[in-house]
């Protein structure tokens, strides 16, 4: 039954734990909200057939007057549905709003256009949420620019997550494997691609994953220059394959000369390259929008220095002459405030 | 063909476009304010088009991501300030409130001018910003974004407020117009329903616009100056923004919907030819609605980060309104019961609505059901809820006024068998265009998305040919009614048989809207009287 209806509805699966209650609530408000429209609607055609004018007319009907109990009972009836669906709703509303005490907390950094994670044990991820099943998790959430919202369907949980201040939500995740996260609050430009998977693990993989976090294998720099570059979301804007996108791409970018917005040139070194990622728009390359966020503050001396290490590991890859089979978003300049 | 020309009326008064350009005639006002609207509705249909479009495959499609933005934040200004609002009251409820009670125009005939005025002006500046590199806060202007963006939110800002002030001139007109000018022996209870709801509309708009202009004002020194109000990292607070937003734009939805349901009755009663079962209790509802509605903005922000506490509080006030719609839909189909109806284009928009307005108004209570609202905020759902009632609503109206009036604003009849066409085609294709965003938002697809998980395409492609019919049957409402302008044939005085005042009144009416004074002795519902005395 329960799966009959979710299907016809088109909802996602129920992974958390208090998918399945919210669906059972969904089904009866929805399903009384079809009944009564289309109940309405066929009174009405009946009526309309029915009464219709016709040569001769038909016999007149008494129509009375309404009594006030009628009146009464009918509006007195549907105010107690729609309050009982208030009272459900409202209960369940509350639980949503009410971590348990033994969650374990996340804290949770949005900005555009990515989420970053920071574990207890002091790790930190960028889009992937890694959680165990089973357990209740607090996200501690607050945004470093606008308004955006966390949002997993498969949970039925959404939250607001502001600047300058701090909400929380919970789940306890009862399926393994990847649920998206959408951002459901308009944030810009990228705001559809703001997107990032809750990756819920069995309690063998949850141990696995954190064992692996605790020490990570030895690589060189370019290699951990490459992970820093995707665990901080640097390739949702820049490819290493010359395909364009809304950053550079880091395809043959080191060594080479640029043209900047004022029209200068400069030589794209390890000074420029790191200077880029503190103050991205203090000397922005021609034909891109300034849109990238600093990262002051919030990347490590060393990652920093694996980034560069990647980047200029990139310098001799051949462009990707062929078009990708989805086409990126062409850089669009953005028409700039006047100061 | 053309038959005989149509008589002396208020279509000719003998100084050409100057008469027009400078007219303080109410008719003539309420057309100025339909071919303004009409305009409205075109470029904002247009811009739907292109988003639907878009939409049809996950990535680009035709537009980019900004330019995407852009159009969906125009969409929703032009739409919901410059056609839903300003529509029905602005074309019909200047036509037709004088003469429903017996008076020769509005009691302010040159501030009715200049609200048109106000409202081209406003609209001009509004669309100022289409050339000025465009706005991409969503019609909502959420802060800090709409402080931070760049783009021209100060020009639609500015416009919106403008749009406000013509607004607020209209609300005042018509509140001051149907308390002095009611013909003698026109009480409060013999007037038609419409002009209730008119009267109901306009106290929302005097008193919750003001609201919005200043926020909207506040929004734009944020984004010119940097002021902060609304900004954290200035120490200001983006909820706050949010309060004030809803507490108009929450009562401006009752703005658009409230004439609608006037209309509604209006030809529910009209083609039944029965009085309302209870004059009453339609009254009473109105009035709810407007009352009620101040109470309720807090339901847009039930994740916004307010208090659990006062998400309970708006959830079970939002449930009155439902009562109020609820007892309006028992009172037309209670109408319809014993009468003797008669089958044309208003009343099959009427049959379209019934559901429409029903399920919209349902899915209402379903958003209004705090924990279910969690899942929907911000989805498709949301989308497809509020599209059901402003278009499926007041747009299914607005276009059964246009059929039941246009016979007396012309003089003319339209071809019944294309009204049914485009009736059907426009109600199927609104069906078929927000249904699948239901489910698209039961899935869990955000609003303002340009590019979507593929899963969602299958619905977004269905919305998309149902959007296309949609268009379609517009084009052809739009092309039906302009040849039965030209070549329709003559019309008379009251081609539906009602007993409302402006029916008694020759098609179309004459300049000073009466030939022989108004008869007060039968109401506007008053059929089996008004035909013994006929």
């Amino acid at each position: 039954m329960n799966e009959l209806f979710r299907t016809l509805l088109n909802l996602p699966e129920q992974a958390s734990s208090v998918a399945l209650r919210i669906d059972v609530l969904h089904y009866v408000v929805i399903a009384v909200s079809m009944l009564g429209a289309t109940g309405v609607a066929v009174a009405v055609a009946v009526l309309l057939f029915r009464f219709r004018r016709r040569p001769g007319g038909h016999p007149p009907v008494s129509r009375g007057h309404v009594p006030l109990w009628a009146e009464v009972t009918m509006i007195g009836g549907l105010l107690t549905l729609f309050l009982a669906f208030w009272a459900v709703g409202f209960r369940q509303f509350v639980t949503l709003q009410t971590p348990p005490a033994n969650s374990m907390p996340i804290y949770v950094v949005a900005k555009q256009w990515m989420w970053t994670f920071a574990y207890p044990d002091g790790s930190a991820t960028t889009d992937d949420l890694y959680v165990p099943v089973g357990r209740p998790v607090k996200l501690v959430m607050t945004s470093r620019d606008v308004i955006h919202s966390f949002f997993v369907p498969d949970f039925r949980i959404k939250q607001d997550v502001l600047p300058a201040r701090t909400t929380t939500a919970w789940f306890e995740a009862t399926r393994a494997g990847p649920h998206d996260i959408l951002c459901a609050e308009y944030c810009g430009l990228e705001h559809s691609r703001m997107r990032g998977r809750v990756i819920a693990l069995s309690d063998d993989d949850w141990a696995r994953w954190a064992d692996s976090r605790a020490t990570p294998a030895a690589h060189d720099l370019a290699t951990m220059g490459a992970r820093v570059a995707s665990e901080r979301g640097c390739l949702r804007c820049h490819t290493v394959d010359g395909t364009p996108h809304l950053g550079p791409t880091w395809a043959q970018l080191y060594g080479s000369t640029i043209v900047l917005t004022s029209g200068d040139r400069i030589k794209v070194d390890e000074a420029y390259l790191t200077e880029s990622m503190m103050d991205p728009a203090l000397k922005l390359r021609a034909g891109f929008a300034p849109i990238m966020p600093t990262y002051q503050g919030l990347i490590q001396g060393v990652d920093v220095a694996a980034l560069v290490e990647y980047i200029r590991s990139l310098a001799d890859r051949p462009l990707e002459l062929d078009p990708p089979p989805a086409a990126p978003l062409p850089p669009k300049p953005i028409p700039t405030r006047a100061p | 063909m053309t038959e005989s020309p149509l008589p002396e009326s208020f279509w000719r008064d003998g100084r050409g476009l100057r008469g027009w350009l400078l007219t303080t005639d109410h008719k003539r006002i309420g057309i100025l304010f339909f071919f303004g609207t009409t305009l409205a509705l075109i470029l904002g249909g247009t811009f739907a088009l292109v988003l639907r479009l878009e939409l049809l495959t996950p990535d680009k499609t035709l537009v980019d991501a900004h330019t995407y933005n852009q159009l969906f934040t125009h969409h929703g200004v032009v739409m919901v300030w410059m056609f839903l609002i300003p529509s029905i009251p602005g074309v019909f409820g200047n036509f037709f409130v004088p003469i429903m009670i017996g008076a020769k125009d509005v009691a302010f005939p040159r501030l009715n001018l200049a609200s048109f005025y106000v409202y081209l002006l406003g609209s001009v500046v509004t669309l100022v910003a289409l050339v000025a590199g465009g706005v991409d806060t969503g019609w909502t202007f959420y802060a800090p974004y709409s402080a931070s963006t760049n783009g021209a939110v100060g020009w639609v800002v500015t416009g919106v407020f403008i749009l406000g002030i013509s607004t607020i001139m209209s609300g005042i007109n018509f509140i001051v117009t149907i308390h002095t000018l009611r013909a003698k022996g026109v009480g409060w209870m013999g007037i038609p329903i419409f002009v209730w709801t008119i009267y109901a509309t306009s106290i929302i708009q005097v008193l919750a616009t003001p609201v919005l202009g200043l926020s909207l004002m506040l929004v734009g020194i944020d984004h010119a100056w940097g002021l902060g109000l609304f900004d954290p990292a200035a120490g200001g607070d983006p909820v706050l923004f949010q309060h004030l937003f809803w507490f108009y734009s929450h009562p401006a939805v009752y703005i658009m919907i409230l004439p609608a349901l006037g209309v509604i009755t209006e030809i529910v009663c009209t083609f039944s030819r029965n009085p309302p079962v209870s004059y009453r209790l339609l009254l009473v509802s109105a009035l709810g609605i407007a009352f009620v509605g101040f109470l309720t903005w807090g339901h847009h922000m039930f994740i916004a980060g307010m208090s659990t506490f006062d998400s309970g509080v708006f959830g079970a006030l939002s449930m009155l309104v439902a009562i109020f719609s609820a007892i309006k839909v028992f009172t037309w189909v209670a109408t319809l019961y014993g009468g003797r109806i008669s089958l044309g284009t208003p009343i099959l928009y009427f049959f379209g609505f019934s559901f429409l307005f029903v399920f919209g108004g349902m899915s209402g209570v379903a958003v209004a059901t705090s924990s279910l609202d969690v899942h929907w905020h911000d989805t498709y759902f949301v989308v497809a809820h509020f599209h059901f009632i402003m278009v499926g609503g007041s747009l299914t109206a607005y276009l059964a006024a246009l059929h039941y009036w246009f016979p007396k604003v012309t003089g003319r009849q339209y071809s019944g068998r294309w009204g049914l066409v485009s009736a059907m085609m426009v109600t199927l294709g609104f069906f078929f265009t927000f249904m699948p965003q239901f489910l698209l938002g039961n899935a869990g697809m955000p609003r303002r998305y340009y590019s979507y998980p593929d899963r969602y395409q299958w619905l977004n492609v269905m919305s998309t040919a149902g959007a296309s019919v949609l268009a379609l049957g517009l084009l052809l409402t739009v092309g039906a009614l302009a040849v039965a302008c030209v070549r329709g044939k003559r019309a008379p005085a009251d081609p539906w048989g009602s007993a409302s005042p402006e029916w008694q009144v020759p098609s179309p009416p004459p300049q000073h809207n009466f030939v022989t004074p108004p008869d007060p002795r039968h109401g506007p519902y008053d059929y089996d009287g008004r035909e013994r005395s006929e």
